[in-house]
């Protein structure tokens, strides 16, 4: 197993595609603070429009997930128009809006295929008692990669936010951040583990990528409320809300003031999709012949 | 341990249609096995399972002594080359060495440098896999079997592509590695007359069947240089050929004979013949090309 993990982070980091996703993950940031900077500077502008951010977010947190908006958006604070911008909150701001994440599937869909496209698992996979090892070696692989992202995502909003905003940028609780950081991780970890199930499943990068895509950009939103609805007749008693048990409606809750129900319930999310997922994938690999 | 790789009744079915059926081989240490059958005759499907890489439909094989599971486990002593060679096309060719042997846990110096060098990649450096030839990728695909010093080798088709010289230098290859370090090696290819030049042994399979299993002996036997002499009398003819002292022929139907031994007395066989009273319809010296051979037990030329 180890072999096999050594063999993953070799081909990894000999890979364009990681080195290529490392530098979009710190243009990302650059580019989200510089969004951020100019959604600041336009609600100081204008007090009016600072003013309907503030009742947006508001309403926002009254509705939790009820209502979401298709695509990526980050919204900004208009207390930080003047005041001091914790480095907690815009950590949290940027990592919610799934930006880190749409870098995880496209880099998880590319190196889950890899080694079934070009056919290199055919001079692995037979000389080993367990194919379904090859699964767990490269989500290891995607582990390091994605720690990777999320710190150098973390390091680039704050060390940007800085040379926007100067002393303006404070630092609260560094255990909140960790926090924060540890269980996006784990959603994440979820998301990389779901898109290298259905690579696997599908021999294909393209059918993952999308559909991991369209999750995080909310397309799927008409399905779930669809579901929720269906539920709904079923059980009217029950407040049942399927963006609470899918990847990325956790990541765009478990924010660093969600409340402890909602930290809890997205740590539980995140394990059991990147169980079951991991099962799965390794089940299927193994079971089926190789191609 | 009598055969290194035997199977037995190995099957393999997608839906209706038998790929492998019920196929039995046996191969010894050292051998050169070659896998002779046409394109689709179920080469490919029959080596994946021996390698591990397809599971069996019905039948199992021993390897090494081993059976079913066990057998499974010293699959790690088998290298493979199936189909197309698997390359990261984006990486060099030691790159592309050094992830198996990182993965095969194969800490050896210089096993890198080795291989590119029993392959002749070894002056490839910095080059990417992307931008080698057919045979070059060919070449990779063979060194990447051979990583970790496996006792057995599967090379599917591992001349597909490459031009004369390349085969030869392949085969010069694989002959040299089986003599050095006594590796086997199961070679399949859909061209009888290269494999002639190197294996030890064959099997030929047609439509997932396997029709024969014979050893380079037997094949050239029943290939060899004959004298085909037709006549209206055989019984008088074996007479008047013993009488020449001609022992190595034999009679094939009422009016055929095949002759192995002192291919350019035709005429004097004639002539005994002709004093004795029998006529000679036709003689003929005969060589069966190693293709007839395969063409005339696979079906004939319409099959291929």
């Amino acid at each position: 197993m180890f072999n096999l993990i050594k063999m993953d982070l070799y081909r990894m980091f000999h890979s364009v595609s990681t080195w290529v996703i490392l530098l979009l993950t710190v243009g990302v940031a650059v580019f989200c603070i510089a969004a951020t900077n100019i959604d600041i500077e336009l609600m100081a502008e204008d007090p009016q429009y600072a003013e309907e951010m503030l009742d947006e977010t508001e309403e926002e947190e009254a509705a939790a997930s009820q209502e979401l908006q298709l695509g990526i958006s980050a919204e900004s604070d208009p207390h930080w128009i003047y005041g001091d911008i914790d480095a907690g909150d815009l950590l949290s701001i940027e990592i919610k809006s799934g930006i880190v994440t749409l870098l995880v599937v496209i880099f998880a869909a590319i190196f889950a295929n890899a080694a079934q496209k070009n056919g290199y698992i055919k001079n692995v996979a037979g000389q080993l008692p367990d194919r379904g090892m090859l699964v767990l070696s490269q989500l290891a692989a995607m582990a390091v990669q994605i720690l990777l992202m999320i710190l150098i995502f973390a390091a680039v909003v704050v060390a940007s936010g800085m040379i926007f905003w100067g002393d303006r940028v404070s630092f609260g609780s560094v255990s909140d951040i960790l926090r924060l950081l540890g269980i996006q991780y784990l959603l994440n970890m979820g998301f990389a583990a779901l898109i290298l199930f259905l690579t696997i499943l599908t021999k294909s990068s393209a059918f993952s990528m999308t559909a991991g895509i369209f999750m995080i950009l909310r397309v799927l939103t008409p399905v779930y409320s669809i579901i929720n609805r269906a539920v709904g007749q079923i059980s009217s008693s029950w407040k049942f809300d399927i963006n609470s048990y899918v990847l990325e409606g956790n990541i765009n809750m478990a924010g660093i003031d969600a409340s402890a129900e909602i930290l809890i319930r997205a740590v539980v999310v995140g394990a059991v999709f990147l169980i079951l997922s991991t099962v799965f994938a390794m089940l299927i690999l193994k079971k089926r012949d190789v191609r | 341990m009598e055969y290194l790789l035997s199977t037995n009744g190995l099957t393999k079915q997608y839906g209706r249609h038998k790929a492998v059926n019920s196929v039995n081989i046996h191969i010894r240490q050292g051998d050169i096995y070659g896998l002779i059958g046409r394109n689709g005759a179920g080469k490919t499907t029959l080596l994946k399972m021996i390698s591990g890489l397809a599971t069996p439909t019905e039948g199992d094989f021993t390897l090494f002594g081993k059976k079913e599971k066990d057998a499974y486990r010293c699959l790690s002593r088998v290298g493979t080359l199936i189909e197309s060679p698997g390359v990261y096309p984006n990486m060099t060719a030691a790159d592309n060495l050094k992830i198996k042997c990182l993965a095969m846990g194969v800490r050896r110096k210089n096993e890198i440098e080795e291989l590119l060098e029993i392959v002749g990649l070894s002056s490839t450096g910095k080059k990417k896999v992307k931008n080698f030839s057919m045979g070059m990728k060919q070449r990779l695909g063979i060194a990447l079997a051979l990583v970790g010093n496996p006792d057995l080798v599967i090379l599917d088709e591992p001349i597909n592509g490459l031009d004369p010289q390349g085969i030869a230098e392949v085969r010069d290859t694989l002959f040299r590695l089986n003599r050095e370090r006594n590796i086997t090696f199961i070679i399949s290819s859909h061209i009888l007359e290269e494999l002639s030049k190197i294996a030890t042994h064959y099997g030929i399979i047609h439509d997932g069947v396997l029709l024969q299993e014979l050893t380079r002996e037997e094949l050239l036997a029943r290939c060899s240089e004959r004298i085909e002499l037709k006549t209206d009398d055989t019984r008088k003819s074996c007479t008047v050929l013993d009488e020449m002292g001609i022992r190595k022929y034999k009679v094939i139907d009422a009016d055929t004979i095949h002759i192995f031994e002192r291919l350019n007395d035709s005429g004097e066989i004639t002539m005994k013949l002709a004093e004795k009273g029998i006529r000679t319809m036709g003689i003929t010296v005969k060589n069966e090309a190693l293709e007839d051979y395969y063409l005339n037990l696979t079906g004939g030329a319409d099959n291929v």
